[in-house]
């Protein structure tokens, strides 16, 4: 038997919301899922096991008239899905209502529920979320029947808010493979036991890395998984470490450099880190222009030894400031952008 | 500082006017209009340039005023001074086509070029505004002006500096208010204002979406009322039509009935009829077939007395006879049998009638008019109507819900913008606390420092007061805006309750105090222009004592008296005099 896993593709999300790319990525999301349906026909996979979150947020009537026509489109492949923390079973859910084709499998409701395949002598374990949050383990206390075949939990969350999970009990409790779903990370645990599929393609500015699915095969005793990515655009941070005397100019140049090895497709977390020379203007627009940049975090701290201005400058005004700012009831961070600000306005 | 020539080309009234001082005390005696204070604004003029207004003012500003009275050329200046060891002349044309200004070092020719242009390039602290506030008083001018203090402040807080480093606090204010400016102009206030607002339309999504809910429902409820109805109908109807269709084909078979019976009947009254015309024909014809036979009997009855031979006669007079006889039996009796049943036939007609009547009344005379089921069949035709409306009103319904739902779907999407931008803003609002903070912090610095520099202020100003109003001393307090005021016994006295002259001499105190602070150990001169004029002898010679044993640099003084000279003759102090 042969199947692909995947999880977390977060249809009609619109990810780096505000940036100009983020309508052209919004589509990409669907065209990648759609890719991946048609890889699944053309490999000749039983089954696409889909472990929640298919959809950013409740999904509407027409997407769904138009993923079944996709779905029934790839016969006989048949495909399984349950519900995520983003796409739960509203009480008024499309998802509810819909009628799929017949190789569409859903589960509709968080009771477990086991989708017995004859043909394929498999079975399908799972449930769907019917909260934004669930703090209870449900996945902790299942057990497969106890028949020959393959018996596959689709399982989505593990964190304390979303379904906390007991990896080792998971792994220990007799399933041949559970599909996992919600980290957006793609990761294989337990010698392949279980797996997080990760997103199909990169969601938040914070999910770097490859991103693809999960295939796997099940000769009649075990499973094989091996992870597949999948080409396209990936979220790539970098630092340009800088220091009081780097002009600006050139922050921006080594910038560049990094994107253009790297691709001018991705999109870009620039981190500037180090010191700054004080009175230096960083015009972050110009960083930006460079091409995808979705954010430039600045963590550069200005080239002031405060300590050593503060030894020098103790009986004046430079002295006074620098004390009477340490003295203050405030954060640390905030303290240091006004010693930051206020030297430079009196030291000018 | 000491101001040792002063050359004016063409300024105000003087052509080519040279003027030489001294250190130490310079007296300029002139009479009302001989130029003494022509001369006060060459030397800031020099130093600062002529101020030139626009507009109204211009008639009347300085440049107006000075400009030489005849040839527009020529207005032009020198002065030569010495300062920190050094000797320089300063050439200016205050004439604004030709506008010059050049620094010299008089000993060795070479030109100082003056990056900013201005004197206090090579004299720190040499401003026009502190000129004004400390080096020249002008006659009833004695005040100090609001602006100095702050920049009095900076002086203060200098004081403690090294000289490689000043601190302007009220530049420094001022420029954090330029980063303010820069960061706000970066925050996206604007952009999160329409998002905010394209999210508000949520609120009539959810109430539209609760009374869509609630439309459907009962549409629903309606429906399956109707679709009840219809069935209900339907069953009604087949009933209704079994039942019709059996009463139809029993009045049928009633009509059937009715008609072989008419029929019968009819059949039989034609027969009687027939029958009567045949009786009838039957009795004449026997009447004639008797005769007939009777002359045939008789024929033969001749016949047969005639002879025995002809036997065949005898067989058809035989067979006449029988025939006769027959046919009188048949015609000659009626026969029960003939009489028509009619009220059997009536009796049975009418029970035919009577069952067939409430058919008729129902279906009509044929049997074939609408029943009952057609009116139910009207009424099912209406109720599947209603049905179908109420069918393509849940389908709109579904339609709307679904569009309520897109849009919903583009609110999260703006929610998800909006959050973004926030997360924005509020990284921006972080620099902004931050320089809020270093400008609390610098103003209070700046109460501070005034506080502990003040005191020395305060402490000079009251030596001072003392000494050139020949009073005890007392305390004066003098806050960051340079208000002054005395300590009484037991509460603060406002300057403006004391006599036009102790202001004066506080004022006073004050500048010379406040010029030490900026200039240092660089002692400017004081040029003082008929500001005397209101003192009197007492007071006057309390104030040359004081300055002359202050032994400034240079002291200019321009009056149109003679006091002042005959005061410092008195106390023994030099002085050049130059008169005007």
């Amino acid at each position: 038997m042969k199947f692909m896993h995947i999880a977390d593709v977060h249809l009609g999300a619109v990810p780096d919301t505000g940036c100009p790319w983020a309508e052209q990525r919004s589509k990409e999301i669907w065209e990648a899922f759609y890719e991946v349906l048609d890889t699944a026909k053309a490999e000749n996979v039983d089954f696409v096991f889909i472990a929640g979150d298919l959809f950013h947020r409740a999904p509407l009537l027409r997407e769904l008239k138009e993923l079944n026509y996709r779905f029934a489109g790839i016969k006989p492949v048949r495909i399984v899905i349950m519900a995520g923390n983003h796409d739960y079973l509203r009480h008024d859910s499309r998802y509810l209502s819909f009628e799929w084709s017949e190789n569409v499998s859903f589960f509709k409701s968080q009771k477990m529920e086991c989708l017995h395949f004859t043909q394929e002598k498999t079975y399908v374990y799972g449930l769907s979320y019917e909260n934004f949050e669930i703090e209870t383990p449900l996945y902790d206390h299942i057990r497969p029947f106890q028949e020959e075949g393959c018996h596959i939990l689709l399982a989505h969350g593990g964190d304390s808010t979303h379904v906390p999970i007991n990896m080792k009990k998971l792994s220990e409790s007799g399933f041949d493979y559970a599909a996992m779903g919600h980290i957006h990370k793609p990761a294989i645990m337990y010698d392949g036991k279980m797996a997080y599929s990760g997103a199909l393609v990169p969601i938040d500015r914070n999910d770097t890395g490859e991103h693809g699915y999960i295939m796997g095969t099940w000769d009649g005793t075990a499973v094989q998984t091996q992870f597949v990515p999948v080409q396209g655009r990936q979220y790539i941070h970098f630092t340009v470490v800088m220091d009081g005397r780097m002009p600006w100019g050139m922050a921006v140049d080594f910038a560049a450099e990094e994107i253009a090895k790297y691709g001018n497709q991705h999109i870009y977390k620039i981190i500037l880190s180090g010191f700054r020379d004080p009175d230096m203007e960083m015009d972050l627009e110009q960083m930006y222009r460079l091409g995808n940049v979705a954010e430039i975090e600045d963590r550069t701290e200005p080239d002031y030894d405060f300590d050593a201005l503060y030894a020098a400058n103790r009986d004046n005004v430079i002295g006074m400031y620098i004390q009477k700012v340490r003295a203050l009831p405030a954060e640390q961070e905030s303290k240091n952008k006004a010693l930051y600000y206020g030297l430079k306005a009196l030291l000018q | 500082m000491v101001i040792r020539e002063l050359k004016l080309y063409h300024f105000g009234k003087f052509h080519q006017k040279s003027l030489s001082l001294r250190p130490g005390i310079n007296i300029i005696y002139g009479g009302n209009e001989a130029g003494k204070s022509t001369i006060h604004r060459f030397i800031k003029a020099m130093l600062f340039g002529v101020t030139r207004l626009r507009g109204k003012g211009a008639a009347n500003d300085d440049y107006s005023r000075c400009q030489p009275w005849d040839d527009v050329r020529g207005y032009e200046g020198l002065m030569i001074f010495e300062h920190g060891g050094k000797r320089y002349r300063i050439y200016r044309n205050f004439y604004k086509e030709d506008e010059q200004f050049s620094v010299f070092d008089d000993v060795t020719g070479a030109e100082i070029v003056l990056k900013t242009g201005r004197i206090d390039e090579l004299i720190p602290g040499l401003t026009e505004a502190n000129y004004k506030n400390t080096i020249s008083i002008a006659q009833q001018e004695s005040r100090l002006d609001d602006r100095f203090a702050s920049s009095l402040q900076s002086y203060m807080v200098n004081m403690s500096m090294s000289h490689d480093g000043t601190v302007d606090i009220g530049r420094a204010l001022a420029s954090l208010n330029e980063e303010e400016k820069k960061i706000k102009a970066h925050m996206p206030a604007d952009r999160m204002e329409k998002l905010k607002r394209d999210m508000m339309s949520e609120v009539p999504v959810e109430e539209t979406q609760r009374s869509l809910v609630k439309t459907e429902e009962e549409l629903r409820k309606k429906k399956e009322v109707l679709t009840k109805q219809i069935n209900e109908c339907r069953e009604k109807i087949s009933e209704v039509r079994a039942r019709e269709r059996r009463e139809r084909m029993e009045g049928l078979k009633l009509l059937e009935q009715r008609r072989t019976l008419l029929l019968s009947l009819k059949k039989e009254e034609d027969h009687a009829e027939k029958r009567k015309d045949v009786g009838l024909f039957g009795q004449w014809s026997f009447r004639i077939f008797l005769l007939l036979t009777v002359l045939a009997a008789a024929w033969m009855l001749i016949q047969w007395g005639m002879g025995l031979d002809r036997m065949i006669y005898k067989v058809l007079a035989g067979v006449l006879l029988a025939g006769a006889f027959i046919a009188a039996a048949k015609t000659s009796f009626k026969k029960p049998e003939d009489v028509i049943d009619v009220e059997s036939y009536e009796n049975e007609l009418q029970s035919i009638q009577k069952h067939l009547s409430p058919y008729i009344k129902k279906y009509g005379q044929q049997l074939d008019g609408p029943g009952y089921s057609e009116r139910l069949q009207k009424n099912l035709e209406q109720l599947n109507e209603e049905s179908a409306s109420v069918t393509s009103q849940l389908e709109r319904l579904a339609w709307e819900k679904e569009q309520l739902e897109e849009k919903r779907v583009k609110i999260d999407d703006v929610r998800a913008a909006y959050e973004q931008a926030a997360e924005e803003n509020r990284k921006y609002k972080k620099e902004l606390e931050a320089v809020a903070l270093a400008k609390m912090v610098i103003s209070d610095l700046s109460g501070e420092i005034h506080q502990k520099f003040g005191k020395q202020l305060n402490e000079q100003v009251a030596d001072i007061f003392s000494e050139i109003a020949g009073q005890e001393s007392r305390s004066v307090i003098i806050d960051e805006k340079l208000n002054v005021r005395l300590d009484g016994t037991k509460q603060l006295i406002p300057l403006n309750r004391l006599s036009a002259a102790s202001i004066d001499q506080i004022y006073f105190a004050l500048r010379f105090c406040t010029g030490s602070l900026i200039f240092e150990d660089e002692q400017m001169p004081m040029i003082m222009d008929d500001c005397f004029a209101y003192y009197d002898d007492m007071r006057l010679k309390r104030i040359l004592e004081w300055l002359a044993g202050k032994n400034r640099a240079q002291i200019i003084l321009f009056t149109c008296h003679h006091r002042e000279e005959k005061i410092l003759d008195e106390l023994g102090c030099g002085y050049s005099y130059t008169a005007l």
